[in-house]
């Protein structure tokens, strides 16, 4: 008989809950402040309504981590009806504090119901392409074991890769998440800069991929990375590609001939993500980039 | 040095060793099926790759100066070294050397007006104290200086021999701080000429170019691909000209790195851009003193 499974992820995912074709599944909404105001995502309050509070109004917005409480509760509530708990955490390397919450949880659970913690090794998009690809796993191979299923799901993190665009450094500085891309923020000349989430890095921490002067050098760039991926992986096809982008009106045109660029590479499945209001946070306007699960 | 080949031509060690055994001493041969690692100290490490190339694949190789190594351990000098590579760039401008730095090289040479020594660039070398140095020039007059200066350092130096700053911009774009001495030089190296440029300059005497392009004593002229292509006694019509020649369908942003006896004029690019709508112009300040301007199209 198949495990029943339930999914729990932090809303920071790229993907909206009407994209995941997955019942068993509960998105966790991250605390955003701005200034000393808490807000979650809501109709609201997202992705573009922070936006153009980072553009009219020049405020700061963080996030803080998910609440062990709320994961707890949604643990309690439906582990009648489940055998096991998968929590998909945005990267370690980005988030500590977060992987740590998930793994107390875990704990407290311990001898009442598993939970598997998957660190990611990814934020935004590339947390949403690993959930969907645990569900594909779920749903083709429902008889695995718990330790099966563990293996596989971190076969995934590392069959994942993330390449993001960010017209400015300073969101994802603020919120300390630049990690090893601080050497491309202030430059004498304009530059833009291509960053990525590499899920083969031990690390998980956001990696400079490249520096360009122009959009389509940059959608080059990241055309050919993939492409090269691909290669070192000997993967023919991408199965499937979750783009990022509809922070503002910025970088449009730029954004647009990526959208095109992207219809030329060997992919299963493109999906338009549709970035919530912590992602936002961190990407700023005008931000974009994929995702591909090989 | 070293260098596994992957070979079917070659039957035995013996064989190779047959081959490529003139070339030096010290020399090791390990086998395994048409796999052959070689250990070699020559003074023709190209020849003995040439002479390997044509019996298999050279799967990699490694070079390293053991007269330097030599010297070095013979020394009583004492280097702590604190990184283990390093890039150097040396230019001429003061511009061109901020925005180098800002791009991530680690030191910069700015010289100014006159070439730089060689004990200049020894000293500049050995101030890295880095094991491995990445070095490259915007002058190719500086080149052989730059060769002895390398010699004479402790550092293993590999030098990319570029001759103007725009390469060099093109060098610290191409490049990441993660890869290793070996792929950074070589990325350098092939993308020497990844930026389009030209350069702007006044003419100082009557000029023939070689496509009978006739330049007049106080005229400006553009240099492309080391050649003069175009003429002007006005330096905002020859601008004007020489983007229309050369920018095309995959160009849309021209930069103008102004030289060091440029005047401000805040109304160049305001022109520029009301005549090539569809472009982007940026404006910095290079401080070259052989050009006027370098422009480049991206």
């Amino acid at each position: 008989m198949s495990r029943k499974i339930f999914i729990i992820v932090g809303d920071n995912l790229g993907l909206s809950r009407q994209q995941i074709n997955y019942d068993a599944l509960e998105i966790v909404k991250f605390p955003v402040f701005v200034g000393e105001t808490e807000y979650r995502q809501s109709e609201e309050y997202s992705a573009s309504w922070l936006v153009s509070k980072y553009e009219n109004e020049k405020v700061v917005a963080k996030s803080s981590t998910l609440i062990h409480n709320e994961i707890a509760e949604i643990v309690e509530r439906n582990r009648a009806n489940y055998d096991l708990f998968i929590h998909v955490v945005m990267s370690s390397g980005l988030s500590a504090a977060s992987f740590r919450v998930a793994e107390n949880v875990k704990k407290q659970f311990e001898n009442i119901v598993p939970i598997i913690n998957v660190d990611t090794k990814q934020a935004i998009n590339g947390v949403g392409n690993i959930v969907l690809g645990i569900i594909d796993l779920i749903k083709t191979q429902p008889d695995l074991s718990i330790e099966e299923l563990e293996k596989a799901c971190q076969q995934i993190v590392e069959n994942t890769f993330s390449w993001f665009v960010f017209s400015d450094l300073e969101y994802l500085y603020r919120g300390g998440r630049i990690g090893k891309a601080q050497s491309l923020m202030g430059s004498v000349l304009h530059i833009i800069p291509l960053l990525g989430l590499m899920g083969d890095e031990k690390e998980g921490i956001i990696l400079a991929q490249g520096k360009a002067r122009t959009f389509r050098q940059i959608n080059d760039m990241i055309i050919n990375q993939i492409k090269a991926k691909m290669q070192e992986k000997s993967v023919t096809t991408i199965k499937r590609a979750i783009t990022l982008q509809g922070y503002g009106d910025k970088n449009k045109e730029a954004i647009a001939e990526f959208m095109e660029k992207i219809k030329t590479l060997p992919c299963n499945e493109i999906i338009h993500g549709e970035g919530g209001l912590v992602d936002a946070v961190y990407c700023g306007p005008g931000a974009y980039g994929i995702s591909i699960l090989l | 040095m070293r260098q596994p080949l992957e070979t079917d031509q070659i039957k035995n060690k013996d064989e190779l060793k047959e081959k490529i055994g003139h070339y030096g001493d010290s020399l090791i041969i390990v086998n395994s099926n048409n796999k052959y690692k070689v250990h070699i100290h020559t003074n023709k490490p190209n020849d003995v790759f040439e002479e390997v190339s044509r019996y298999g694949t050279l799967l990699f190789t490694k070079v390293d100066d053991m007269k330097k190594q030599h010297k070095n351990f013979l020394s009583d000098d004492v280097v702590d070294y604190e990184r283990d590579k390093s890039i150097f760039c040396i230019v001429s401008g003061k511009g061109f050397a901020d925005i180098l730095k800002n791009l991530g090289a680690d030191d910069i040479l700015c010289y100014g007006k006159n070439k730089p020594s060689v004990n200049q660039l020894v000293k500049g070398l050995n101030n890295l104290k880095a094991k491995n140095v990445i070095a490259a020039s915007d002058d190719s007059d500086i080149l052989m200086a730059l060769k002895y200066a390398a010699s004479l350092c402790k550092a293993n130096v590999h030098i990319v021999e570029s001759d103007n700053p725009i390469s060099l911009i093109s060098i610290m774009m191409s490049i990441s701080k993660d890869y290793d001495i070996q792929t950074t030089f070589e990325t350098a190296m092939n993308n020497l000429e990844n930026i389009q440029f030209c350069g702007i300059a006044q003419s100082s005497r009557e000029v023939l170019a070689e496509d009978g392009t006739q330049v007049h004593k106080g005229d400006f002229f553009a240099v492309y691909k080391k050649k003069i292509v175009l003429s002007n006694p006005s330096k905002n019509q020859l601008l004007t000209n020489v983007i229309e020649k050369i920018v095309s369908n995959n160009n849309n942003l021209v930069t103008l790195y102004k030289g060091a006896n440029i005047k401000n004029d805040e109304q160049l690019i305001k022109l520029l851009k009301d005549k090539f709508p569809s472009l982007d112009f940026e404006e910095y300040y290079g401080g070259q003193l052989n050009y006027l301007y370098y422009i480049t199209f991206e």
